[in-house]
């Protein structure tokens, strides 16, 4: 039988206060309290990528490989910052418990599938829309001693490994400590599509985002989300490479 | 007040006093089943043998509860109402300015984003918090991409913007605010029926 800790009054089993002295007996459903922390981590981290990406725009520091590594470099250091603030939690994410031979084969085979599709929708929108522009990611690296070398630690690797960590790492964390595990997910992908600041890319950047939320939720690892990211991202650049499109 | 008046005072002003004549059932949030040794409502707490000024100020506290509630709710309805806001002055400006222009990129990217802001505004109804929050952030990424191309567009409206945006923080804060709320208030209204407890 259970008893009333504040007058010892034997208690209902149902009851939500002891009927004797009115002290609450079930504690009321807990929900999260401290959101806000959480919420401007998340917005203040977003909002300092967002600046950035803006501040290098305007800065124009030019066509090249080094500026377009400078770049990469600093956004890297952005996001270690947020990642040593939280380094215990999010170190876990670099385990390989979870991962299997079958997922990394997997996304070795659909990855460049994807990003064939991807590379034929963009071009097909591309020429619709601006017919007179085109968009070539190879362009930057020209002046590099290996083009396609530095073209893939730039736009492969970076990329891959940081916007992974600062994506499904940081944000997805702390979303998770304040809403569901869909929800953080689906706002770790939104969060992700704004950082590209495209919007015609939304159409393939957020499904991206959500395929790699889920493979971090699921598999609570950010191995596969790098991978993934790494193949498709290298993937686009191959095709324009070998001009398959 | 003229003092030389004297009588009754109006049926209006005579306090309401709370009588509770069948004291097996909580006057406040109904439960059933109740022993006449329950000084208080083993659901809600409402000191059903208690004075006057106990059970009044008891249910003071639950209309003020669901008062806080209805404002939560009313912040959260004003942040759904901003993303169709949204959605709809992008849609407008945006066709006219196209037709205008001629210009089909600007009225495909002012359809894509105003069925962004409606979509989030019907989620909103679902799910408030995510909803909200990625209006938030698509409408700061908007107006940044914005910026890029005219860097003069970030002072143009600037109290809208502010507006717009306060809205949004103001919405998803109401919504983990009236979590704790309702579950609060769930407790104190949801009716049970304590009849075959056999609790001593």
């Amino acid at each position: 039988m259970n008893q009333c800790d504040k007058c010892q009054s034997n208690l209902s089993a149902k009851a939500t206060f002891c009927s004797n002295c009115g002290t609450r007996v079930k504690p009321i459903e807990k929900v999260q309290e401290d959101y806000k922390r959480p919420i401007n981590k998340v917005l203040v981290f977003f909002l300092i990528m967002l600046g950035y990406i803006i501040l290098v725009y305007f800065l124009d520091l030019g066509i090249g490989y080094i500026p377009s590594l400078l770049q990469d470099a600093f956004f890297a250091v952005i996001v270690l910052f947020y990642f040593f603030i939280d380094f215990n939690k999010l170190k876990k994410l670099f385990s390989f418990n979870n991962t299997t031979v079958k997922g990394f084969v997997l996304i070795l085979i659909f990855a460049p599938l994807f990003a064939l599709v991807v590379s034929f929708i963009g071009d097909a929108i591309n020429n619709a829309l601006s017919p007179d522009v085109q968009i070539s990611y190879l362009q930057t690296f020209y002046d590099a001693p290996f083009p396609l070398l530095f073209a893939i630690i730039s736009i492969g690797v970076f990329p891959a490994i940081f916007e992974e960590i600062a994506c499904r790492g940081v944000f997805f964390n702390e979303l998770q400590k304040v809403t569901t595990v869909k929800s953080s997910i689906f706002l770790s992908a939104i969060l992700f599509t704004m950082l590209h600041l495209s919007l015609i890319s939304i159409l393939w950047i957020f499904p991206l985002g959500y395929l790699f939320g889920y493979l971090r939720a699921k598999y609570n690892t950010l191995w596969y989300g790098i991978i993934a990211h790494f193949v498709y991202n290298t993937s686009v650049l191959l095709i324009e490479y070998w001009e398959l499109i | 007040m003229n003092n030389s008046r004297r009588g009754p005072a109006p049926i209006m002003n005579k306090p309401k006093v709370i009588s509770i004549r069948d004291l097996s059932k909580c006057y406040s949030c109904k439960s059933t089943g109740l022993k006449e040794s329950d000084f208080y409502c083993p659901n809600c707490g409402f000191p059903q043998q208690g004075t006057q000024v106990q059970m009044k100020r008891f249910l003071q506290g639950v209309r003020e509860k669901k008062r806080l509630l209805d404002d939560k709710k009313r912040a959260i309805r004003k942040a759904r109402n901003i993303l169709f806001f949204v959605g709809a002055i992008n849609l407008v400006i945006g066709v006219i300015l196209g037709a205008i222009q001629e210009d089909n990129i600007t009225i495909v990217a002012s359809i894509i984003i105003a069925g962004i802001y409606f979509g989030l505004g019907i989620w909103c109804n679902h799910k408030p918090f995510p909803a909200i929050l990625t209006g938030l952030i698509v409408y700061i990424s908007l107006h940044a991409m914005a910026a890029i191309v005219d860097p003069t567009t970030i002072v143009r409206g600037v109290i809208l913007k502010i507006i717009v945006i306060v809205g949004f923080v103001k919405g998803f804060k109401a919504v983990k605010e009236s979590e704790g709320l309702q579950n609060e208030l769930d407790d104190l209204t949801n009716k049970k029926d304590f009849t075959e407890d056999e609790s001593m």
